[in-house]
């Protein structure tokens, strides 16, 4: 509930910086004889005239479109084009394949590392250290609900799974955050680059994943890798928007009084904006891995292991008991990561002498 | 300063918006004119289709303990004419939309000669095997072309004994499963003709993530040919030579293959037929011993038997349309027309609407067989049409 208001206001926020840019350059533009001359004949005819046109038109229209004609629009080049980006992927499947086989093996390389890692770490080791690390960061009882979650992952007989689930979720985080952060930073300081982005971060959001998970199978093969890739595309976005927004809340405050130290945009940057955006930094690190955790089963789908697969195939056998259990634990996973991560937020938030509500703003 | 620009802009917007809204009434004045004709043309047919349809029915119902023979149906139409016309609208017939070609194929087939030949409208519900049988258990659909056992075995049996779902025959029965290689593989490595061989040639197979067996992705997650394939590796001795990679779903292994396909990579797995791939590229079927019911029982160590693809209805139809449960029941459409369909959609990027309207044209000699002769006379009427 915490985290889903984070972003929300976070959305907000950099909207609403982003219309105040958007409303200077509209002032500009109007301002020129551009387009005057032909504003002057439309302001001439009167406003009745003006505002009926329209009901007028669609009236027209509808008795217009209302034969056959109208239920079909004449031309359809849908597949024509479908086959012409089939097309592209084919020739990018077999001319770039030594680049994508170079991303493949470097990913792997990393996830079976950690995974063996993790593994090997013994079960009660692990229960203990994660529900140690929940106590002291987030309070006793995140603690005890750490342990007892872990606990019930493994008298499910989901362990193995849960740990390549947990491996697979630790790579695409970090993956996101080397990815999203110094974008983030970067439209923190452009406008422009803000204006560009934020089309490209909700297409990012809403384009349906298996859309671009299918395709990933002829890059990177069935598995881990085409999974973690389709995570960092669904998983990037709230910490770019969070890490460019938590920068833009810096109070002016302090920056002018940094400024008047003599800091250069450089320090500026580094020593003074990017310290105190950390608090919200971490909300979209939150984010991040919850999103993560939420493609666990539409990766499972292009073979990704894991809890999801487990899923995957309790469903194709109509086992939904199987199922739920399986689903349980991704969500003892995404509430164990999110208290953890949320407890880290707010005591850097504490630690600054920022209030706990509404992020950065009481400076 | 900043008002007026704004007001400025809307004015330009609502001007730009009327002058488009106008030009393009102008064409859809010009466009309208000339459709309705023709759809007035294809309203009047209807009206006829209509009319004979029903009375069909009507004959059908009252006499189905004493199995009403075709050409009998045919005579008495002129006699009941009358009632007919105050006969009520049909129910639709739905149909599970199963989203793999073979089953989209004939589901368009079937649908075209219900809704031409028979005269009931039609929909199609589209959804994947699990969310679909649920569908067709609650009535949801009335219809599914193609239930693939033992994949379904469970299921099957407990709907069956449970009454709401008919078996109503066979589809695809020239369906295989197997192992496969692309066919250029095969050429270029001779000695590699059945499964026995793979330990031969496992260095082909390997990739970076294979541990240094071969590569061999497996089946669906959660179907039965899951377990069957690893009691045949096993059987087979290949436990120690192949890794299995899951492809998580049928897109999933679909796209491995055809990926590896373009790029001539060598690759190794399990695969069925009738499919896109199947019917797309060269591949060949690594040999097995030939199916007997005593090496399945001990290990599987043989071909895939032929599964049986089962047509299914909703028990309601058997008492609302029992002319159509006779047309599953005697419902004839094979793997190899549909391979051929398939082909030509590929080839002309075509919808699976159209690929339905070439499986009728193009094998009227198969269908007729099974339908009765008015109703294949208006299929034909409805395809004259087509473009």
């Amino acid at each position: 509930m915490d985290s889903q208001s984070g972003s929300e206001t976070g959305s907000q926020s950099t909207s609403r910086t982003g219309d105040r840019a958007g409303d200077e350059t509209g002032d500009r533009a109007g301002g020129t004889q551009n387009g005057n001359s032909v504003m002057r004949l439309v302001n001439r005819i009167p406003h009745w005239i003006r505002w009926s046109a329209i009901p007028a038109a669609i009236t027209v229209l509808i008795i217009g479109f209302g034969g056959e004609g109208g239920r079909e629009f004449p031309i359809d080049y849908g597949r024509d084009i479908g086959l012409r980006i089939d097309q592209v992927i084919d020739w990018m499947n077999v001319n770039l394949d030594f680049f994508f086989s170079f991303v493949k093996t470097a990913v792997l390389n990393v996830l079976v590392r950690l995974e063996d890692v993790m593994m090997w770490i013994p079960w009660p080791a692990f229960i203990a250290g994660v529900g140690v690390l929940g106590w002291r960061m987030a309070g006793i009882r995140v603690g005890v609900f750490s342990v007892a979650s872990l606990l019930a992952i493994a008298v499910f007989g989901l362990w193995d799974s849960a740990m390549e689930t947990a491996a697979l979720i630790v790579v695409t985080v970090t993956l996101s955050i080397v990815i999203a952060v110094p974008i983030g930073v970067w439209a923190s300081q452009s406008d422009r680059l803000d204006a560009i982005l934020r089309p490209i971060l909700d297409g990012m959001q809403t384009m349906p994943s298996f859309v671009y998970l299918v395709p990933a199978i002829a890059f990177l093969g069935l598995g881990n890798v085409s999974a973690v890739f389709a995570t960092l595309i669904y998983a990037v976005p709230p910490a770019v928007r969070l890490t460019n927004l938590g920068i833009r809340q810096v109070p002016e405050e302090t920056i002018e009084a940094a400024t008047s130290f003599g800091a250069t945009s450089t320090q500026l940057l580094l020593r003074v904006k990017i310290p105190l955006a950390i608090p919200t930094i971490m909300a979209g690190v939150n984010q991040t891995t919850l999103m993560a955790l939420a493609m666990v089963v539409i990766a499972s789908l292009v073979g990704a292991g894991g809890l999801g697969e487990d899923v995957n195939r309790a469903l194709g056998r109509i086992e939904p008991g199987n199922a739920f259990l399986a689903g349980l634990g991704i969500v003892f996973l995404a509430i164990i990561i999110d208290r953890i991560t949320q407890a880290f937020a707010s005591r850097q938030r504490a630690a600054m002498g920022i209030s706990d509500v509404g992020g950065a703003t009481a400076g | 300063m900043l008002l007026r620009a704004k007001k400025q802009i809307a004015n330009s917007g609502i001007l730009a918006l009327v002058l488009l809204l106008a030009g393009m009434s102008v064409v859809a004045m010009a466009c309208g004119t000339e459709t309705v004709e023709v759809t007035r043309e294809v309203e009047v047919i209807r009206e006829v289709e209509k009319e004979v349809a029903v009375e069909v029915e009507v004959e059908v119902t009252r006499e189905v303990e004493k199995e009403v023979v075709v050409e009998k149906e045919v005579v008495v139409e002129k006699e009941v004419v009358v009632e007919v016309t105050a006969e009520v609208e049909k129910e639709p017939i739905i149909f599970s939309d199963l989203n793999w070609t073979s089953s989209e194929i004939q589901v368009r087939v079937a649908k075209y000669i219900v809704e031409h030949g028979y005269g009931y409208p039609t929909d199609a519900v589209a959804g994947d095997t699990i969310s679909l049988f649920e569908g067709l258990k609650n009535n949801d659909t009335d219809v599914t072309m193609e239930i693939w056992l033992p994949n379904q075995q469970e299921v099957w049996d407990a709907a069956l004994e449970s009454g709401v779902v008919v078996d109503v025959g066979k589809s695809l029965e020239d369906n295989w499963q197997g192992f496969v290689v692309p066919q250029y593989v095969k050429d270029a490595n001779p000695g590699l003709v059945s499964v026995t061989d793979i330990p031969d040639h496992v260095e082909l197979f390997v990739t970076p993530d294979s541990n240094g067996k071969a590569r061999f992705v497996d089946c669906i997650p959660g179907w039965a040919c899951e377990v069957v394939n690893s009691e045949k590796i096993v059987t087979y001795g290949l436990e120690d030579h192949v890794e299995l990679v899951n492809p998580g779903s049928g897109a999933g292994l679909f796209a491995d293959l055809e990926a590896a396909y373009a790029r001539g990579d060598n690759w190794l797995g399990y695969l069925w037929g009738p499919t896109k791939p199947s019917a797309e590229l060269d591949l060949y079927i690594l040999e097995e011993p030939t199916y007997s019911d005593a090496c399945w029982e001990s290990g599987k160590g043989c071909a895939y038997p032929t599964a049986e693809i089962k047509i299914a209805v909703h028990e309601s139809l058997i008492e609302r349309a029992p002319e159509l449960v006779q047309f599953f029941r005697r419902w004839d459409f094979t793997a190899g027309s549909h391979i051929e369909t398939e082909a030509w959609m590929t080839e002309n990027n075509e919808t699976t609407d159209a690929a339905a309207v070439y499986y009728l044209q193009n094998f009227s000699d198969i269908w007729e067989e099974y339908v009765p002769a008015d109703v294949a006379a208006r299929v034909h009427d409805a395809l004259a049409q087509e473009g």
